[in-house]
């Protein structure tokens, strides 16, 4: 006789009549094969004409039931949820686009989950995918392999659903970082594309401004400022500094040759367009510190130590220390490439101009730091310059040698 | 507050915290409970299979899978016999396997005689 799997008529009085439903463990099993192994709400109820703007979540698990149950809780949460069995028809799926976030089991049939994190890893995917690995209690070397393999996060089994939300929740605010690396660093390319002259400026600079910080950062004096934070905001805002330059006319931004003194007193506006820019959006976003430090190096970069630089004529330490950096990374690129107004200077020379103005227009303590990694800085500079060549079209290269 | 009626269905299920993870639907909870009992179903009919021809290594794959299913219906006291089985299969221990499995088959008797008076109710 086959065995009833629900009877919903046994439901007490308070909960609502429903049909009764009888099945057999086979008609089940099948279904189950059949249909919640495939579940994927991007199709399911959704119009199609409209495009799925929800984040796209996999789960990869071959138990069926922790499966369903991390399925539903993921669209509860919002989610466009797509579960799969094996981690060969993940990695397909990942290869889509389609997916930012997988939350994978580990023993599963054909590739593990640790193997499958592997593999995602191994690519150079165009966006980040977030990988939650789904553990037991008692399987901390899982942990282990499963970060070397690159997971991001770990879920342990049975999963509790605030904690299933809350990592979730942590992928999504990593990811939503990458977004941001990504549009700050686009929104300094569209300023430069304005000067082309400049090439691979912003890419150089921020790796002088990451080195000349990393340096300070093991200086005692330094160290409660400048920690790995600090110093991943500053490579990640330093491309802004010239962002005002939006702001610019034509006539004065491209002409070729020298600035007359009204023009460089236009010129000089851009400290203070990209300032007050960037002002008005740290204002809205007090915790947002990123805009913090952005403001302040578009507002500093060109400030002396000497209280000489503009627009403000700050002084010394009043200068804050990422306006700082920037000023010596900015004008080290600006000595070692080649402008409408200048040739490029070799590195010795730029190396004894920035000397020369320790003191005056450089803090002496960034300048320290430039002369204790300039190792490190020409092998930048030389390797940027190459590869700027390799990507320059050939009418811009023979035009750039002549 | 979501509760178990019957005394024998909370000894096999832990209601509240299925419910809990089924975010309080009843119908889904539902749902749960059938896929549950037909993966258990399969994979002992498997787990069997791969006992009777000494492959240990598969019985450890199985009982991980159905160690995962029971652990998020929390079905607890069958998950602690299936981790059982899953320690003996990993320790390469036939016999105890043997032994471990007719634990596991007895505590799946008890779940389904069980199941089917399984009642849901909400208060208030």
């Amino acid at each position: 006789m086959a065995e009833t799997l629900i009877d919903t008529s046994v439901l007490t009085a308070d909960a609502p009549r429903q049909e009764i439903v009888v099945a057999t463990v086979a008609d089940l099993a099948a279904a189950t094969r059949n249909t919640a192994l495939l579940r994927d709400t991007s199709v399911a109820g959704v119009c199609h004409s409209a495009p799925d703007s929800r984040l796209g979540v996999l789960v990869v698990e071959d138990d069926c039931v922790s499966a369903e149950l991390l399925a539903n809780s993921l669209e509860c949460f919002g989610y466009r949820v797509t579960v799969v069995e094996d981690g060969l028809e993940a990695f397909e799926l990942v290869r889509t686009g389609d997916y930012r976030m997988v939350v994978s089991g580990w023993e599963m049939p054909e590739m593990t989950g640790a193997e499958l994190c592997r593999r995602i890893r191994q690519r150079d995917w165009s966006r980040y995918v977030y990988f939650v690995l789904l553990t037991s209690h008692n399987e901390l070397g899982h942990i282990v392999e499963g970060l070397k393999a690159g997971a991001d996060d770990f879920l342990t089994k049975p999963f509790q659903v605030e904690e299933l939300r809350a990592r979730l929740r942590t992928g999504e605010r990593v990811l939503s970082l990458e977004s941001r690396d990504v549009m700050l660093f686009t929104l300094a390319k569209m300023t430069e594309s304005r000067d082309i002259e400049t090439g691979m400026h912003l890419e150089r600079m921020r790796e002088y401004c990451r080195i000349l910080a990393e340096e300070l950062s093991h200086w005692t004096e330094f160290k409660s400022t400048v920690d790995g934070e600090y110093i991943e905001l500053l490579y990640l805002t330093s491309p802004l500094h010239d962002i005002g330059k939006v702001g610019i006319p034509d006539r004065v931004l491209l002409k070729p040759g020298r600035l007359t003194p009204e023009e460089f007193e236009i010129m000089k506006l851009h400290t203070t367009i990209g300032g007050e820019t960037l002002a008005a959006a740290t204002s809205q976003h007090q915790d947002a510190r990123f805009l913090t430090m952005a403001r302040d190096i578009a507002f500093t970069h060109h400030e002396r130590f000497d209280g000489k630089g503009y627009p403000r004529g700050m002084a010394g330490r009043d200068i804050p220390l990422c306006g700082r950096v920037t000023a010596v990374a900015d004008v080290y690129d600006a000595l070692t490439t080649r402008r409408v107004y200048k040739p490029k200077f070799s590195h010795q020379r730029a190396r004894e101009i920035i000397v020369e103005g320790a003191g005056t227009q450089f803090d002496p303590d960034v300048v320290k730091a430039f002369l204790r990694r300039e190792q490190e800085i020409t092998e930048v500079a030389r390797s940027m310059d190459e590869n700027s060549a390799a990507a320059m079209p050939v009418p811009a290269m023979k035009a750039a040698m002549a | 507050m979501i509760q178990a009626q019957t005394e024998a269905a909370t000894t096999v299920v832990d209601v509240d915290e299925l419910l809990s993870r089924c975010l309080g639907n009843l119908e889904f909870a539902e749902r749960i409970i059938a896929i549950f009992q037909a993966r258990c179903s399969t994979d002992l009919e498997q787990l069997e299979e791969a006992i009777d021809q000494q492959d240990l290594q598969r019985v450890a794959a199985v009982a991980h899978r159905l160690k995962g299913a029971c652990a998020n219906a929390a079905a607890h006291p069958l998950c602690e016999r299936i981790s059982q089985l899953r320690q003996a299969a990993c320790a390469n221990a036939l016999d105890d396997v043997t032994a471990r499995f007719q634990e596991v088959q007895d505590e799946w008797a008890h779940f389904v005689a069980a199941v089917p008076e399984l009642q849901w109710k909400t208060d208030g």
